[in-house]
C-alpha cells in the first residue's frame, strides 16, 4: 500500500482526480483511498501541527507495516538555481528548527533531478539567500513520524518548485495544482517503481502458514521455545518449497511433555524431507 | 523471490554507487578525490558524520546490498582492534585488525557484517596515514618483538574486490614494503589480482583467497566471482612470487557436504603447486550470537540461519562433535597434499 501525503487542497486534488481516490470521512480529516490500485492520500496542512496524528490514524486504520509513504507538495527555491515547475526528489531533509538530518534511502531507479530540502517554521518571504537547497513547511515532520512506522527505503520525498521565496501572496490554488498536474506523468512512474521496494520485503511465512504454526502449537501444546524450533523449520521448509503448501499433520495430542517433544521432533523430520 | 519478480525488482533499483555520501572531514583527503574522479555521474551529498547514514534505524541490509551506496568517511580512533577469537591462531600475540572499509562488495549468506552493520553500504576510510601510522606505533611496542606483527586489513570488507574503486590494497602493500616486521593479511574472494600485479610480490604480504567448491559459490556466496577465477588470479600470484593462503572457512555442512569438499579439494590440490602454498585455514560456519540473532530477526532468506547450531562462549557453532568430525575429515582430505603442520584450524 501507498500512502500520499499533501499539505494543500491545491496539491491533493490532481492527484486524487488522476489516481481515482474517492473520500473516506471515517478519520476525520482529509482520507481518500482507492482500494483497487491500494493508493491512499492524506491532508495534513501547512506546517509540522497535524502531520504526527494524521499519519499515525492512517498508520493504525491498515495496520501495515509495508505501507509506503510518499510526501507530494510544493517547495520553494532559490532564484536562479532552480525553475518554477521542476520536480525533485529529495535526497537530504534539514530541519532548520531542531538541527537534525534526515537521509531518506535513494534505492529506486528513477531520472528526477534531486535535492536537498530545509523544513522551515515560518513561511520565508526574503528570496531565502541562507539557504542552500529547496524550502518547505513539512518535509522533516513527515520523515520524522514516518521513519517511527516504516523502514527507511518506504518513504520518499518529491517536492515542485512552486516559487522562489518573494511575494508568496502572488501563488493560488490554481497556481499549485497546474504545477503538480503538469508532473503528474512523472510523479505517477516514480511511485509505480517505488512500489516495487515494497513488495521485495515479503514475509517467508504467508498467512496460511502462521495459521499453521498457530493450531499445532494449540493442537500439541508446544511451549514457546518448542514453537521457535518449529518456527526455524517452517521457515526452511518454505525457502526450499516456496510454493507448497505446508504438510497436514495427524499424530494424537500428547499425553505428556515428553510426548510432545517427540511429536515435535517428528514434525520437524516430516518438514525436513 | 520468484525469478521473474526478482528481475522487475533489480530493474527498478539503482546501479551500485549512484550516491556517495562525504563526510565534511573527508571531503579534502587524496583518497576522496580519487573515488569521487571517477563516479562523475554520481549524486555527491554532504554529510556531517559517516554514522549520521551508516547508522541510522530501520535500513534495510539486504536492499540496499542490492543497490550499494559508498560513504567516505575519515577513520577516528580506535585504529588497530585485538584479532577476533572467529580467527585461527597464528602463533603469535601480536595478531590484529583493522578497518580501512566497512561493508563488502560482496554478499555472502554466511557473512558476519550483515549482523554487525544496520546498513548495506559501504564505508571507505580515506585517512589511511592514521591507520598505517597506528600499526608503526604498535609494532615498534609489539608483545612479543620476536614474532612479527600480523594485521589482517580485510576483515570487515574485501578489499581487493575494491581495488579499481580505490587502490587502497595498492597503499597497504607499498606500506608494508617499509615495515619488515608486519606481515599485512589480504584477505579476499576476488579474482582482481591483476590490479596488483604490476607492483610485484613482497614478502611480508599474504595474499588469502577464500575458496569454496563452486556449488556453494551459487548458492551462499552472492556476487562473488566464480571458483575456477578466483583459482586462476591465485595461480597467477604464486607465479608472481607472492605468499598465498587459502581459507577453506567455512566449510558449510550442507547434506552432501563431503562428497562436495573432498571432491573439490582433490581437484584443486592436483592442479596447484603446493609447495608455493604457505598455509591453510580451515572452519565451519560460526558467529557472534547477537549478529545472527539480528540477522534471523530481518528474517533472512537463508537456510543457513534455520538449522540448529550450539552456542558456546556466545558464539553460534555447529555441535562440537559434528563439527570436530567434518573438520577432521576436511583435515584428512588436505593432509594428502599439505603438511598438517600446514593446516590452521578454527575449533
Amino acid at each position: 500500500m501507498q500512502c500520499l501525503i499533501t499539505a494543500l487542497k491545491a496539491e491533493s486534488e490532481p492527484l486524487i482526480e488522476f489516481f481515482g481516490l474517492t473520500k473516506d470521512s471515517s478519520l476525520g480529516f482529509p482520507f481518500y483511498y482507492n482500494v483497487t490500485k491500494d493508493i491512499v492520500l492524506i491532508g495534513v496542512g501547512v506546517g509540522k501541527k497535524n502531520i504526527k496524528y494524521r499519519i499515525n490514524k492512517v498508520f493504525q486504520h491498515f495496520n501495515n507495516s509495508s505501507i509506503q509513504f510518499i510526501n507530494i507538495g510544493v517547495a520553494g527555491g532559490i532564484l536562479g538555481k532552480v525553475d518554477i515547475g521542476q520536480l525533485f526528489l529529495i535526497n537530504k531533509i534539514y530541519d532548520e528548527s531542531s538541527g537534525l538530518v534526515f537521509y531518506p534511502d535513494m534505492l529506486t531507479k528513477s531520472s528526477l533531478k534531486e535535492a536537498s530540502i530545509t523544513t522551515v517554521e515560518n513561511v520565508v518571504q526574503d528570496g531565502g539567500d541562507r539557504f542552500n537547497s529547496l524550502v518547505d513547511m513539512e518535509a522533516s515532520e513527515v520523515f520524522f513520524v514516518c521513519s517511527k512506522l516504516v523502514s527507511l527505503h518506504n518513504i520518499a520525498h518529491m517536492k515542485i518548485i512552486s516559487d522562489h521565496m518573494i511575494n508568496i501572496n502572488n501563488f493560488n490554488y490554481q497556481m499549485i495544482s497546474k504545477l503538480i498536474r503538469k508532473n503528474l506523468s512523472n510523479i505517477s512512474l516514480f511511485i509505480e517503481q517505488f512500489k516495487c521496494l515494497c513488495q521485495v520485503s515479503e514475509q517467508l511465512l504467508l498467512d496460511r502458514d502462521k495459521i499453521w504454526v498457530e493450531s499445532n502449537k494449540e493442537k500439541y501444546l508446544f511451549t514457546e521455545s518448542q514453537i521457535n524450533q518449529l518456527l526455524k523449520s517452517v521457515k526452511a521448509f518454505k525457502l526450499k518449497n516456496p510454493n507448497n503448501v505446508l504438510p497436514d499433520i495427524k499424530y494424537d495430542r500428547p499425553s505428556s511433555k515428553n510426548n510432545g517433544k517427540k511429536i515435535l521432533q517428528k514434525i520437524r523430520e516430516k518438514l525436513k524431507t | 523471490m520468484e525469478k521473474k519478480y526478482f528481475r522487475k525488482f533489480v530493474k527498478n533499483l539503482r546501479p551500485n554507487f549512484s550516491h556517495i555520501y562525504v563526510e565534511d572531514d573527508a571531503s579534502s583527503y587524496p583518497l576522496t578525490k580519487i573515488i569521487l574522479s571517477k563516479f562523475s555521474i554520481s549524486n555527491i551529498i554532504k554529510i556531517n558524520h559517516y554514522k549520521d547514514i551508516f547508522n541510522r534505524r530501520g535500513q534495510d541490509f539486504q536492499l540496499q546490498k542490492s543497490s550499494m551506496n559508498l560513504i567516505l568517511a575519515k577513520k577516528k580512533e580506535p585504529f588497530l582492534y585485538p584479532a577476533s577469537e572467529m580467527v585461527q591462531e597464528y602463533n603469535t600475540p601480536n595478531t590484529f585488525y583493522n578497518t580501512p572499509i566497512l561493508n563488502c562488495l560482496y554478499n555472502c549468506d554466511y557473512c558476519f557484517l550483515q549482523g554487525m552493520y544496520d546498513s548495506g553500504n559501504i564505508v571507505i576510510f580515506v585517512n589511511e596515514d592514521d591507520l598505517m601510522n597506528a600499526i608503526d606505533k604498535k609494532a615498534d611496542d609489539r608483545e612479543d618483538p620476536s614474532k612479527p606483527m600480523v594485521v589482517s586489513i580485510s576483515y570487515n570488507t574485501d578489499i581487493l574486490a575494491l581495488e579499481n574503486i580505490i587502490p587502497l590494497t595498492e597503499r597497504w602493500i607499498n606500506f608494508a614494503k617499509k615495515r619488515h616486521d608486519v606481515l599485512i593479511e589480504v584477505r579476499t574472494k576476488s579474482a582482481n589480482f591483476n590490479s596488483i600485479k604490476h607492483i610485484g610480490s613482497v614478502e611480508n604480504v599474504i595474499l588469502s583467497w577464500t575458496l569454496s567448491p563452486q556449488y556453494i559459490c551459487d548458492r551462499y556466496e552472492h556476487g562473488t566471482p566464480p571458483l575456477k577465477y578466483r583459482v586462476k588470479a591465485l595461480k597467477n600470484a604464486i607465479v608472481c612470487g607472492w605468499t598465498v593462503r587459502i581459507c577453506f572457512d567455512p566449510i558449510i555442512l550442507i547434506d552432501n557436504w563431503y562428497e562436495l569438499y573432498s571432491c573439490f579439494l582433490r581437484e584443486l590440490f592436483t592442479d596447484l603447486d603446493i609447495s608455493k602454498i604457505k598455509d591453510v585455514t580451515l572452519g565451519v560456519f560460526r558467529m557472534n550470537k547477537d549478529y545472527f540473532k539480528r540477522i534471523l530477526k530481518r528474517e533472512v532468506k537463508s537456510d543457513l540461519y534455520y538449522d540448529d547450531y550450539s552456542v558456546e562462549n556466545g558464539t553460534i557453532v555447529i555441535e562440537s562433535k559434528q563439527r570436530d568430525d567434518a573438520l577432521n575429515s576436511i583435515e584428512d582430505v588436505i593432509s594428502e597434499f599439505i603438511p598438517k603442520s600446514k593446516i590452521l584450524t578454527w575449533r
